[in-house]
């Protein structure tokens, strides 16, 4: 490949702009190049599945290759050649790992470089960690203390081994095998990713987190993710990536399913920093991710936090199927894009059941030569009467040669169901510039500050973890766009 | 079905291009992004012939709001009756558009190759008729009545009709479409040279036996103010698309629409916006009133070029729901590639406030009273964008009367 001399020197020039671009050193398993039903197999036999999970796989994979690939986006993508990947990639010697000490000290390092707080600083940031590195669950803390309240959460592979009943039960039936193009595709060759399970009346007593890392090179990332909260549960996820740099495309499909029954609670946050590729978009993740939550119980409750900065392109619509009477979904964005980004991303509220609320707050900022898009669906059923649903979408363009598009569809099928639609498009006001200018600040502090209040609204729904870090992350990724 | 395009005889080589670009594509599905919400299989399964003869009249077109003294152009069943038609105007220049090499090489030039629509009717129309507006002649305002009548059972009519006009002129066009039955697919052109005015009422009353699918485009020059205001009742089936090209600097349009749907009917109003230059305006303003098992589509997209910067673009879509049995679709759109730019959409779908009609009820009014004045006071406030006072006074007769059958109707519910 001439990708090799190609990533040592793209590192090298980018490694100054982008704060996580490092390539870690660790041999890995892999499988061979390619996608047919044989790695399918494999991929399954690796994990030691059993024979319903390898059909079920085996049957999404089938219908993967009859779905043509969506073209419906306002994303530029150049043809993907899913026979160019590794499917399966996994850290050497990762069996029975009793303590950290156990863990390649090289991979506690990268970790040390993220700031992810394992080790000592578990303790200060309070923080269960369920680390993915290349697709294999290496390490999962505050195991004892979740035990105890009675949340499960381990990789979704230990799940199917250990907690099959569960797992047959509700993985697929929020996103079934044949969803979609991606999802499907993640459904045939997953490898690993998280699983939550918080009992009856259980308040998860911290806050549940999870990093995924790209690390291999050309491997496929697909992680799959299924939280289940039984009723008058609660918890609170909190998903964040970066990835190290990279020269050629990197595909990342995963799939995040959430159930909430009677009366539970899902806040589910995430923190999207994939490498977003150089000035020309070359070398990006393209991150294709379909999330959904159903919030089955009457009085449910399903909230979407998403801040998004990488990439070079992102396909994300987290929906909310709200089947309970009095159900709440909720959706906060904020999707920044800068050089050659494209980001086509909003989310659907699928109204059923009786007196179901929505709100649909989303702010894109496009700088650079970049497009973001808005795309969004609010649909009330006849069933759903008194349903209600507030979207506001606004957009902010920094500089001449960017685009922010906004694409909301709007259903209604029940008169007493109310919907409202805002959505404004502007630039940052030059009232608001001078004056922070006026004041001594750099243009790029000024636009920074002037964009994080522009987002406030969604910021604030960010848990304290994440706050921080993605405020300054909206500083750095708008780094360049102004001057 | 299609109409029988075998057997269509055209008439020359420009009007085989579309039949081969129609044929090719065929009508549209509810794949296409475009036809999303608009399923045409239901008209599609009358059998439909392309008329030939100026037949048909309608008693229904003449409870169309028309302006007295207008220079009349009337199609009958999709064909140019100059019997019918008449009216003296200096100003106004009646030609056939065929003849006319630049029509033709602006029609080329028009983006819409792919359209159903415009390729059908270009290539199956039977009259083809060009207007002219000079505004160098003595008459300051000019006023034309465009009707289009008829409508037989099975039959298909294609009428296709520009109107240019010319710097500085000022026209006030109403435009009418009462078929009685059958498929109408109307093509109308309008041109607004530089600083022209053009204030355009369109009501589209015809039977609900009849399927609608008509299609404007409007290019605007530099400092041209165009100003429609469109009100959609009739149909089965009944697509109102309009393209609109702001191609001058400081060129302002608004538009207005209302659609009325009862009993079966299916409405879509498609607008297509394009700021394509600097320092423009538009102004976007719907209103649709649902009742029975009618559905209601609308379809705004407003878009702004690279280049057009200090552009105002406005859109606010309501509609309101009187039945259970309704459904509405919004689809407003934005695409926006220039930042200096103030643009916004505004949707919203409900019923009518309980505790407005609560009100007026406690004051003894009684309830299905009540309730009209409630759907008036939601729809009226878009006729004073009607700048001929005339045409104003009609159509909000016309909507009076839609609101008391619809509360006829309903007062069987309570």
């Amino acid at each position: 490949m001439v990708a090799t001399v190609e990533t040592i020197t793209a590192v090298e020039e980018a490694t100054g702009k982008y704060k996580y671009g490092f390539v870690t050193d660790i041999e890995s398993e892999k499988a061979p190049k390619g996608l047919n039903e044989d790695i399918v197999r494999f991929i399954s036999a690796k994990k030691n599945e059993p024979e319903w999970m390898l059909n079920w796989r085996l049957k999404a994979y089938r219908h993967w290759l009859k779905m043509p690939t969506p073209d419906w986006s306002k994303l530029a993508i150049e043809p993907i050649d899913y026979n160019d990947i590794y499917y399966y990639s996994a850290p050497k010697s990762i069996d029975k790992l009793n303590s950290l000490d156990e863990v390649d000290p090289e991979l506690l390092a990268t970790y040390e470089k993220l700031g992810i707080p394992l080790s000592e600083q578990k303790m200060l940031a309070g923080v269960a960690v369920d680390a993915v590195f290349d697709s294999v669950s290496v390490a999962t803390t505050f195991k004892e203390e979740l035990g105890r309240a009675g949340v499960i959460f381990c990789p979704i592979s230990e799940a199917i081994q250990q907690y099959p009943e569960l797992v047959k039960k509700y993985l697929g039936s929020v996103i079934p095998v044949a969803d979609n193009y991606f999802s499907a595709l993640n459904c045939a060759v997953f490898t690993d990713g998280s699983f939550v399970y918080v009992p009856k009346g259980v308040r998860c007593p911290m806050e549940l987190s999870t990093y995924f890392r790209i690390n291999e090179k050309n491997t496929g990332q697909f992680e799959r993710t299924l939280i289940i909260v039984e009723d008058e549960g609660y918890v609170s996820y909190l998903e964040g990536c970066t990835a190290p740099q990279r020269d050629e495309n990197q595909l990342h499909a995963a799939v995040v399913e959430l159930v909430a029954l009677t009366d539970a609670e899902i806040k589910y946050s995430t923190v999207q920093n994939w490498y977003p590729g150089d000035e020309t978009g070359k070398g990006g993740i393209y991150n294709f991710v379909t999330k959904r939550g159903a919030c089955k119980g009457d009085r449910s409750k399903i909230s979407w936090t998403q801040v998004e900065t990488g990439s070079a392109i992102t396909w994300k619509y987290p929906s909310c199927v709200l089947t309970g009477k009095d159900s709440i979904g909720e959706f906060y964005s904020v999707a920044v894009t800068n050089g050659a980004q494209q980001a086509d991303t909003g989310t659907k509220m699928i109204h059923l059941g009786e007196g179901s609320k929505s709100t649909i707050i989303s702010k894109g900022i496009s700088a650079g030569k970049s497009q973001n898009t808005y795309r969004g669906l609010v649909e009330i059923h006849r069933t759903a009467d008194t349903a209600r649903n507030f979207t506001q979408c606004d957009s902010l363009l920094v500089g001449q040669t960017c685009g922010a598009h906004t694409v909301p569809y709007i259903v209604s099928r029940n008169p007493s169901g109310k919907i409202e639609h805002e959505a404004t498009t502007s630039r940052i006001s030059e009232e608001q510039l001078f004056y922070c200018l006026q004041r001594g600040m750099s243009e790029e502090d000024a636009v920074s500050l002037i964009v994080n209040g522009f987002c406030k609204e969604v910021m604030k729904e960010l848990p304290m973890e994440f706050a921080v870090e993605a405020q300054k992350l909206i500083g750095i990724s708008l780094e360049g766009s102004v001057g | 079905m299609l109409p029988e395009l075998t057997q269509l005889n055209v008439k020359n080589n420009w009007q085989k291009t579309h039949l081969d670009n129609f044929v090719k594509m065929g009508w549209p599905s509810s794949k296409n992004e475009d036809w999303k919400f608009t399923s045409l299989s239901q008209m599609l399964k009358k059998p439909v012939e392309i008329a030939l003869t100026a037949q048909g009249d309608d008693a229904r077109h003449k409870m169309a709001p028309s302006i007295q003294g207008a220079c009349r152009v009337v199609f009958r069943n999709g064909i140019y009756d100059s019997e019918m038609s008449g009216g003296n105007h200096s100003n106004i220049v009646i030609s056939n558009l065929i003849e006319d090499d630049d029509a033709i090489s602006f029609l080329n030039e028009a983006p819409l190759s792919h359209h159903p629509v415009f390729n059908l009717t270009i290539a199956a129309m039977q009259s083809a008729i060009l207007i002219d507006i000079d505004a160098s002649k003595t008459e300051p305002i000019s006023v034309i009545d465009l009707s289009f009548v008829g409508g037989l059972i099975n039959q298909s009519s294609h009428p296709l009709v520009m109107i240019r006009i010319a710097k500085n002129a000022t026209v006030r066009i109403s435009e009418t479409h009462a078929s009685k039955n059958g498929l109408s697919a109307p093509i109308v052109i309008l041109q607004l040279d530089d600083g022209a005015v053009c204030d355009h009422v369109r009501c589209q009353i015809a039977d609900l036996d009849s399927s609608q699918l008509g299609l404007s485009l409007v290019n605007q020059n530099t400092g041209s103010d165009y100003r429609s205001f469109s009100l959609t009742s009739g149909g089965d089936i009944s697509r109102t698309e309009m393209h609109l090209n702001l191609n001058g600097e400081n060129a302002s349009c608004h538009l207005s629409s209302i659609y009325l749907g009862c009993e079966d009917q299916h409405m879509d109003i498609t607008t297509r916006l394009y700021h394509n230059v600097a320092n423009c305006k538009s102004e976007q303003v719907i209103r649709g009133v649902l009742d029975d098992r009618a559905r209601g589509v609308f379809q705004g997209k407003i878009r702004v070029a690279p280049d057009a910067q200090k552009t105002d673009g406005q859109q606010m879509t309501r509609a309101l729901l009187l039945s259970r049995e309704t459904e509405a679709d919004t689809k407003p759109e934005l695409e926006i590639f220039a930042d200096d730019v103030v643009c916004s959409h505004g949707a919203t779908i409900g019923e009518i406030d309980e505790h407005q009609l609560f009100y007026l009820v406690s004051r003894g009014i009684p309830v299905m009273q009540a309730r009209s004045m409630l759907i008036e006071a939601f729809l009226i406030g878009t006729l004073s964008q009607i700048r001929v006072p005339e045409l104003e006074s009609q159509v909000e007769y016309y909507i009076q009367d839609w609101i008391s059958n619809s509360a006829q109707m309903s007062a069987l519910d309570y």
